[in-house]
């Protein structure tokens, strides 16, 4: 047993000491999540506003989703950078009260009760990292960087582009719900899955890893 | 016995990986989501249209000009980074560095949103700096606030077709505070407080976990009001309660009964340059600590069947 412990010592102490070495050497792919405030860039957004039109309406913002929350919903998703691309399942809130993960780990699902990505607001679309047999859709959603593109096409034929803003992991016991799905006075996305060390007894990840997007 | 001692093995390291996981995830940000937003409106009914221009004082260059904006109008949100920023009205075509007909700074906090109007008669039309209060509203439910803009009508009362009151007489120029109304398509209703003018209506889908704002301003021709209503910030209609469980764990290096198990993000610090030297320091005095006891290790999450 002590010379089991012992070899444990020494995987773990030459583990860490590759990583620590590769984090110095900038090679944490986390690296949007050091702590700094995001410096968020000036929308692309740059023409005049019209003045003095003010009918009796609802609009959204910006103009290019004026009038209300679209019809549209989201069909596919796709991640360039990781060569990821999925249609997407519609996805509701469970008995638990949770967000339902996608019944397939193959395939990515949108929060239908939220935004729908390009609207107004912070849509949601989740996948698995993993089904009970290997890699699902979002395996390797945790190796994305800040300002990699994420595009996302809807059933009106439009695609909206999206920039990540940050990768974080974040413990499935203090998940940050108001950040994820509160208001937002801008188009956002979140994607999310499971992350950090899976625990055989209970069966669950400890983690969750959420991607924040902006569009561009 | 040799797998045995091996799944030990193995069990040790995942064991101690735990911790070093543990520390990383304390050494992230608790928010670095934290974008700022600064939206213009004009709301002085008879000031003509002018350039406004917003500035930043760091000297970055950073310069957003909305050209043409006339009574009435109320810009997107524009992302900024938290700072100190001037707000300049000028007339329409007139250069950046000549003096501006108003202007006023800002300073903005990451994470908050503003809005900066000219308000008022033209005669003492000024800017104001609304912090625009865009948290999350109670569980099924919108909130909304009044802008009275109309010269017209100096008082104006906003209320909704079953009788809920939003703004009581309300004077030009303000804002009310926000109110918390349960989600609804609701039919506003404005209409001059005292003395004769039309009231004017809007059908308004209010949305649960939105934030809207009510701009009642001078119609356009004639007399009488115009309500306009903007959704400043849209949220999911039911927020479900915490995480995800987006993962079956197949993915996990060792198979049942196998001791690793992490995802391919556990290599993936959220503590990023920082943090992976500061755990590897933590857990090699850890280790240090470990080496001089006999420590019977119990391989917890990670080595069951």
């Amino acid at each position: 047993m002590r010379f089991a412990a012992a070899v444990g010592f020494a995987l773990a102490a030459v583990f860490l000491a590759a990583t620590a070495v590769a984090a110095v050497a900038g090679h944490g792919p986390l690296r949007s999540s050091t702590g700094q405030p995001i410096p968020a860039r000036p929308a692309a957004t740059g023409e005049a506003i019209t003045g003095g039109d003010h009918r009796s309406a609802v609009t959204d913002e910006p103009p290019a989703t004026a009038g209300r929350p679209s019809a549209a919903r989201p069909v596919q998703v796709r991640i360039p950078a990781l060569g990821i691309r999925s249609s997407l399942e519609r996805l509701g809130i469970g008995a638990d009260g949770a967000l339902s993960a996608p019944r397939d780990p193959a395939q990515a699902g949108w929060y239908a009760d939220g935004p729908t990505p390009g609207d107004l607001g912070a849509a949601v679309i989740a996948g698995h990292v993993d089904s009970t047999s290997g890699h699902a859709v979002f395996w390797r959603l945790a190796q994305l960087h800040r300002s990699d593109r994420v595009e996302v096409t809807r059933s009106d034929g439009t695609t909206v582009r999206f920039a990540v803003q940050e990768v974080r992991r974040v413990r499935r016991d203090r998940f940050p719900t108001v950040e994820v799905y509160g208001p937002l006075p801008d188009r956002g996305l979140r994607l999310i899955t499971c992350g950090g060390l899976y625990d055989h007894q209970r069966g669950r990840y400890r983690d969750n890893i959420v991607v924040f997007a902006l569009a561009t | 016995m040799g797998s045995g001692w091996l799944r030990r093995a193995l069990a040790a390291t995942a064991a101690l990986m735990l911790p070093g996981a543990i520390v990383l995830v304390g050494a992230a940000p608790a928010s670095a989501v934290a974008t700022s937003y600064v939206r213009l409106a004009h709301l002085s009914p008879d000031t003509p249209q002018v350039d406004v221009w917003l500035t930043s004082f760091r000297g970055d260059s950073f310069s957003k000009v909305l050209r043409g904006v006339g009574y009435g109008a109320l810009s997107p949100y524009e992302r900024v980074t938290p700072g100190r920023y001037t707000i300049s009205m000028r007339k329409p075509g007139a250069a950046s560095d000549s003096p501006p007909l108003l202007s006023t700074n800002v300073s903005v906090r990451a994470g908050h949103s503003y809005t900066v109007a000219g308000v008022g008669p033209n005669a003492s039309v000024r800017l104001r700096v609304l912090d625009d209060d865009l948290s999350r509203p109670s569980a099924g439910r919108a909130r909304l606030r009044v802008v009275q803009a109309s010269s017209a009508s100096p008082r104006v009362d906003v209320s909704t077709s079953t009788g809920v009151s939003i703004a009581k007489a309300a004077q030009f120029p303000s804002t009310t505070a926000y109110v918390e109304v349960p989600a609804q398509r609701w039919t506003l209703r404005a209409a001059p407080t005292s003395g004769g003018g039309a009231a004017t209506t809007v059908s308004v889908d209010v949305t649960a976990g939105s934030i809207f704002t009510a701009l009642v301003l001078d119609a356009k021709s004639g007399k009488g009001l115009q309500l306009v209503v903007r959704r400043d910030a849209a949220g999911a209609n039911r927020m479900p309660a915490g995480s995800v469980a987006a993962g079956l764990g197949g993915g996990t290096s060792a198979g049942p009964g196998g001791a690793s198990a992490a995802a391919p993000s556990l290599m993936r610090s959220s503590g990023g340059v920082v943090g992976w030297p500061l755990a590897a320091l933590v857990l090699a005095l850890g280790l240090a600590g470990a080496a001089m006891t006999t420590v019977r290790l119990a391989s917890r999450d990670c080595d069951a069947g």
